[in-house]
């Protein structure tokens, strides 16, 4: 950037210079008054055709140029190295006159070095060379001269100047074009009022030669005025925007779309204009053209008011903008009033003659183009974010503008981070509201948490916690319709919308956030109203104002936020609402963990029981349990938990047993059932089922026991039946074995070890409500699966518990079988017993043989066969429920 | 309420043992020496079941469902002079008036019973008629003696009658060869009761006491109190499961049915380890033991709680581990796993079988991270049959010391008795042996 600026400094403020420190010394004076003339004549164009009196013009002209370059800084003053000069000077030489005046000029210059005729050749040698080079007419192509400069640039411009340009569009400014755009208005500018003579560049040539044809130049504060319209997005007089018809028909006045701009100056009558010209007013008019743009945004978003939040404010952000940038075109116009006088005098020497100060203050195009420059960036990055708010809103919209800020140039950064901290504040604002009170205030559907559009939720307010002693006389009803809500507004109330998550939040934060208003909603609207006070209270010292400038702080602010809150959550889940008895009550009664009470109440039960179902009356399972509670541990139970404890009759088919339908409730309301909701209570439901199932077995295996083994000893005198006692009993300690490997399994394997990583979770008290619920969800599911052996595929999911069932079934089969054996065995033995009594009295050795024959005789038909054949047809039932059990029991092993 | 147990303490050993293990419960329940709960235990909700082997009196402090019986006054005397004192209820203590004792003799024991019969049974229906649903009877005796054999082999007879659906387990120490010279007649016949009228029987061998007295307590000559003290913690561990009930083995009859197949077979042998220091007086201490080292120590015959010869067919029928303390349920298992890899317990080739696992809540003292205790139906248990058989019939041959037992009325007609129990033991200790062929699925079929 540094080149143009010393360039436009030497063209226009060259007087500046003259006091700088490169001192004219005598000796070059001279050399140059004594070589320029003899140089002059038969180089100037003019040449010997002219008159005499012309040439000399001409010479005192060159010769004040050259007086005025002395006394001025060349712009590249950095001195050569004296042999790339000499060798610079050599190779110009070598072009332009052939290789014998280089030659000289070597030894010349040898010479000249050596023979320290000049105190320091170099700045002479250079001076003469950059002379050499400011010829038009040798000039080497690598010289970047004004007039060579304006040439490449007109040609650039040619096409355009037709009718109409095209925009560089929205690009980003390259150094190299602008800078071009402010040599070809300085070349312009300079010519029209400088043509004096002095430093004529081609274009000046040009235009003298056009002044002398009379066409004269346009006027250029014409011009000026009309770009000034153009910058305000209005129609010049001769310069108006290219509408594109084809696409501005599509939809609506505001759908047009500006393609360009066209001059419809008349040239012919008003003068022409230069080639360049239109150029630079097309890269001007872009400005007017998204200030159209910003413009029509804002008023349609202010006039139909339903622009949401950030849009709201982003509208504020770039009305402040917008009247800076009125405020600079004001000021603008008032330097065109400077620049152009009422009069429209042409030759406007006096104002832009001469490189005086006082000048500085008027306006050219080139100027206008400079002065206009940086806010041609900020409305370039207005039209962007103008483009992605017609795209996004809300958060959305706020990333997108958040990827803009990751720019190298640190004044679009800067310029973004205001934008951004102005459209950011609805969204902190609400993140404030979200984080720190648990409410969602967001009217607009901004914020990346959002109520959840499932219809029924969204008056899903539960209603606020009523108190213990309601009770639950309500029965069955209410179960499955109020007392679930709380799982559901925990689960379901607010949804987390990714595309919404502002860039400079990961996802993982937004998670945070979402969270953390999560549960300070939760301990709100679901737990006690005091909860919520103590919460604030707690919140207090967190809060602090949100914004983007600070976004360490932000991280801060919700990290503390995020622990106080969920911390909070789980206190009160914890502490207040004792979450932690509750499901440790549910393994000691619904898992069967309390022994006495299930003892109690299966004893209790299992007369009604073992009756068909429709014989089952609520109110006698509920006394049952009450007993059950008062003899066991149970009763030491938090009062709260034991009022949970409910026996159900479940629904049931025609001749099924009390066994199949009776079940063990637990129940609980909000906020527990946000752990605890409908699906993990009908697990749980499922796990008493089996479990009490198994213990059902096992009670009737024991109560087997005491008849097959300590009961049936008193056969013992009964020897054609002690061997079906004996295979008997070790069926049956096949069988004890087998439910008892399952339960230990179910208990110990399953049920402890699950519970264990459990409690380890929660003793920590880490993460959030989501994570507790997800903690407690492993568990069940972890329990369910392995405790009732489910499988992994889901089709055959239940082979392994039908089995489990179905031996199950034969163990209750075999007790029948074993309680007839034993009838049976009895009635036998009294019956031998009788006959002993009957054969006392008789001593003969025939009764006796009687008593012998008989006893050894076969038992009447009827009775032997089925007594003998129970017993046996149990076995093999039970055998072939062992081998599959046995099976059964390598895969459970294989499945943990 | 319910699953309750009336222990039954008989003689000399039966009254030592009896009284360390109500010591020793009243201490894990938090029953100070006067039957009051102690503060800690008050407010309930431990979790434990103190009417299993407590009831409470009308001012609410516990007592003992206990009846101690001797037939000499020193044991039961030194007792009601111990701190414990005023926790028995003074109506179930019988003591013989004219004090004598049984002479060591079976015969004079059991005959003694039946002469203070009306007295005894009169202390256990006011028991048993004061319990919900009594769940069977504990008794506690030794083998060797007078009192705790014979008084306590008539017991047994006598309560099998009275109360058949009751279980009778008892806790049994048997004799070292040199307690007394008819030791072998006196177990002998006390053995033909505890098969046929006893449920369960832990076999608990003196010389086996001893052994691990000493090897705990590096003293050549343990006391009986400390043997006392691991019985009656033995004792107090394998209740566990009945007083802090959790899921499974909380009643004494589902315990026993998965240790006991069939009904003879019902001598179970135990080992415990490690002894705390508030087990035992004076044991050294322990290094720290995880749940695989408890697991395994169990196994280990040296621990084992009575000196059975094993053979390299002998085998577990039935193994039961009760664990308490600071247990990790994933080690158990892993345990488990461990001592399948390694065959550290062999089975029975009939049946499936397999080491099962109890845990209980109960607190563990401080010191002892973990300690378990292990029920086992072991074949080897035959060996101290046989070594029972031997010493008898060596000491038959002679007819040695008959002159006492003829005395008796049961034998003044003969020595019927003596055959018909040896022939009694015999059997038993050929079932032991056959439970370790696969054939004993057809044991004793034509």
């Amino acid at each position: 950037m540094s080149r143009p600026e010393s360039r436009t400094s030497m063209l226009s403020t060259t007087s500046r210079q003259r006091t700088s420190s490169h001192p004219s010394r005598p000796p070059l004076e001279s050399l140059v008054y004594a070589l320029v003339p003899s140089l002059a004549p038969p180089r100037t164009r003019t040449g010997d055709a002219e008159q005499e009196k012309e040439r000399k013009d001409k010479v005192r002209e060159v010769m004040e140029f050259c007086e005025e370059i002395m006394e001025s800084r060349l712009p590249s003053s950095t001195p050569l190295a004296a042999s790339t000069l000499s060798e610079a000077v050599r190779r110009l030489l070598l072009q332009s006159a052939g290789s014998d005046k280089a030659l000289r000029f070597g030894g010349l210059w040898n010479k000249l070095e050596r023979g320290r005729t000049l105190a320091s050749p170099q700045p002479h040698l250079q001076f003469l060379l950059a002379l050499s080079r400011l010829d038009p007419k040798n000039a080497p192509p690598h010289t970047s001269s004004a007039a060579s400069t304006h040439r490449s640039g007109s040609r650039k411009a040619a096409d355009p100047t037709s009718s109409s340009a095209v925009f560089p569009s929205t690009q980003e400014p390259t150094a190299s074009s602008s800078r071009r755009v402010l040599e070809d208005t300085g070349t312009i500018n300079v010519s029209p009022s400088h043509w004096s003579g002095k430093g004529k560049s081609k274009a000046d040539v040009l235009k003298a030669w056009r002044t002398a044809r009379s066409q004269p130049p346009f006027p250029t504060h014409l011009l000026l005025r009309d770009t000034l319209y153009l910058l305000q997005g209005i129609d010049g007089r001769y310069v108006r925007f290219a509408v594109d018809a084809a696409k501005g028909s599509g939809g609506g006045e505001a759908e047009e779309e500006v393609v360009g701009i066209e001059i419809v100056a008349d040239e012919a009558k008003d003068g022409y204009i230069t080639t360049p010209t239109p150029t630079l007013l097309v890269q001007l008019s872009e400005m007017g053209v998204m200030y159209r743009r910003v413009t029509d945004f804002v008023q349609s978003r202010q006039s139909s008011g339903k622009g949401s939040m950030t849009e709201q404010s982003l509208c504020h952000f770039l009305h402040h903008e917008l009247s800076e940038y009125h405020r600079l075109l004001a000021v603008l116009e008032s330097q065109l009033s400077l620049t152009a006088p009422t009069t429209p005098a042409p030759p406007a020497e006096g104002a832009l003659d001469g490189p005086r100060p006082a000048e500085g203050a008027g306006l050219t195009l080139m100027r206008l183009g400079l002065w206009t420059e940086e806010m041609k960036l900020k409305m370039r990055m207005m039209n962007q974010v103008v483009d992605d708010a017609k795209a996004a809103h809300g958060g959305a919209l706020v990333s997108r503008i958040h990827s803009h800020t990751s720019h190298g140039d640190p004044f679009v950064r800067r310029f973004m981070d205001q934008i951004l901290e102005e459209v950011s504040k609805p969204f902190f604002s609400t993140l404030e509201r979200w984080i720190f009170s648990g409410e969602l205030h967001d009217p607009f559907n901004e914020f990346f948490v959002q109520l959840n559009p499932e219809a029924s939720l969204r008056e899903g307010r539960i209603s606020p916690y009523h108190s213990g002693d309601a009770g639950f006389e309500g029965g069955a009803a209410d179960v499955g319709g109020g007392s679930d809500e709380a799982g559901k507004v925990w689960e379901k109330k607010y949804v987390f919308v990714k595309g919404m998550v502002p860039g400079f939040v990961s996802e993982e934060f937004g998670k945070k956030i979402f969270s953390t208003g999560r549960s300070l909603n939760f301990i709100r609207y679901s737990c006690q109203d005091t909860d919520w006070i103590e919460t604030q209270a707690k919140l207090a010292n967190a809060g602090q104002a949100l914004k983007y400038s600070d976004l360490a702080g932000l991280e801060r602010s919700i990290d503390d936020a995020y622990s106080i809150a969920s911390q909070r959550l789980l206190e009160i889940f914890f502490d207040k609402f004792v979450l932690l008895d509750h499901l440790r009550a549910l393994k000691s009664y619904l898992m069967l963990g309390a022994g006495d009470f299930t003892e109690l109440l299966m004893e209790a039960l299992a007369p009604r029981l073992s009756k068909q179902a429709i014989s089952l009356y609520r109110h006698h399972l509920t006394s049952d349990l009450e007993s059950a509670i008062r003899g066991s541990n149970a009763q030491y139970d938090n009062p709260d938990i034991l009022r949970r404890l409910d026996a159900r009759v479940l629904e049931y088919s025609h001749g099924e047993l009390g066994w199949d339908c009776f079940a063990l409730e637990y129940k609980v309301e909000a906020p527990l059932n946000a752990v605890l909701d409908a699906k993990a209570m009908a697990e749980y439901d499922r796990l008493f089922h089996h479990l009490w199932r198994l213990k059902r077995v096992e009670s009737a295996l024991t109560q087997g026991w005491m008849r097959v083994t300590s009961g049936s000893r008193m056969f013992e005198k009964l020897p054609t039946l002690s061997n079906d006692w004996h295979h008997c009993r070790i069926v049956q300690a096949e069988m004890v074995h087998f439910l008892r490997q399952l339960q230990a399994f179910c208990q110990l394997e399953v049920i402890e070890c699950s519970w264990q990583s459990l409690v380890d979770f929660t003793s920590k008290r880490e993460g959030d409500l989501d994570a507790l619920i997800q903690a407690h969800r492993t568990y069940l599911s972890r329990v369910v699966r392995k405790a009732l052996l489910l499988g992994s595929k889901r089709d055959k999911e239940e082979i392994l518990l039908d089995l489990v069932r179905d031996a199950l079934d034969y163990v209750l089969q075999f007790r029948d079988a074993t309680d007839d054996l034993y009838g049976w065995s009895l009635g036998e033995a009294t019956r031998l017993d009788r006959e002993r009594d009957a054969e006392r009295p008789f001593s003969s050795r025939d009764s006796a043989d009687t008593v012998l024959f008989r006893a050894s005789t076969p038992l009447p038909p009827g009775s032997t066969t089925r007594s003998v054949r129970l017993p046996n047809s149990a076995r093999y039932a039970s055998a072939s429920a062992h081998a599959r059990s046995t099976s059964k029991i390598g895969s459970c092993r294989s499945v943990t | 309420m319910g699953r309750e147990i009336i222990s039954l303490q008989a003689g000399q050993a039966g009254n030592q043992i009896g009284a360390q293990f109500w010591q020793k419960l009243c201490q894990e329940h938090g029953i100070s020496p006067n039957g009051n709960l102690e503060d800690w235990a008050a407010e309930g909700g431990q979790g434990d079941r103190k009417d299993v082997f407590f009831y409470q009196a009308d001012d609410e402090h516990y007592i003992p469902r206990a009846i101690l019986i001797d037939l000499e006054p020193r044991v039961i005397n030194n007792i009601l002079a111990s701190p414990y004192k005023g926790l028995y209820n003074p109506e179930n203590i019988y003591v013989s008036k004219d004090g004598g004792g049984a002479g060591n003799n079976w015969a004079q024991g059991y005959a003694a019973g039946e002469r203070v019969y009306d007295d005894l049974i009169e202390m256990i229906d006011r028991e048993a008629d004061g319990s919900d649903s009594l769940e069977g009877f504990m008794l506690l005796h030794s083998i060797a003696g007078g009192t705790g054999s014979g008084l306590g082999s008539f017991l047994l007879e006598r309560l099998n009658d009275r109360f058949p659906k009751k279980l009778i387990q008892t806790y049994s120490v048997f004799p070292e060869s040199s307690d007394v010279v008819v030791q072998p007649y006196n177990s002998l016949l006390a053995m033909k009761r505890l098969v046929n009228n006893a449920d369960s029987v832990v076999v608990l061998d003196n010389a086996a006491l001893t052994r691990i007295a000493a090897d705990r307590l590096h003293a050549q000559n343990p006391s009986f109190d400390q043997t006392n003290q691991l019985v009656s913690t033995v004792m107090a561990a394998s209740t566990t499961t009945l007083r802090y009930p959790s899921y499974m083995n909380n009643d004494l009859v589902g315990m026993i049915a998965s240790l006991i197949p069939t009904p003879r077979c019902h001598f179970l042998m135990t080992s415990y380890t490690p002894f705390g220091a508030d087990d035992v007086d004076k044991v050294k201490s322990i290094r720290k033991t995880s749940t695989l080292d408890v697991m395994r120590r169990l196994l280990q015959p040296k621990n084992r709680m009575v000196s059975t010869t094993s053979s390299s067919n002998s085998c577990y029928i039935s193994c039961l581990n009760i664990i308490s303390g600071d247990v990790d349920p994933t080690d158990v298992h892993k345990s488990l796993l461990r001592i399948r890899e390694r065959q550290l317990a062999n089975f029975i080739p009939w049946g499936p079988a397999s080491i099962q696992v109890a845990l209980t809540k109960k607190k563990v003292s401080a010191g002892n991270r973990v300690s378990g205790v292990m029920m086992a139906n072991h074949t080897s248990m035959a060996s101290l049959f046989k070594r029972m058989l031997d010493q008898y019939d060596r000491l038959r041959k002679r007819n040695a010391f008959l002159e006492q037992y003829k005395k008796e009325d049961m034998f003044a007609n003969g020595l019927e008795e003596f055959d018909d129990s040896r022939r009694v033991v015999a059997e038993l200790e050929e079932e032991y042996r056959a439970c370790e062929s696969p054939d004993y699925i057809d044991y004793g079929g034509d």
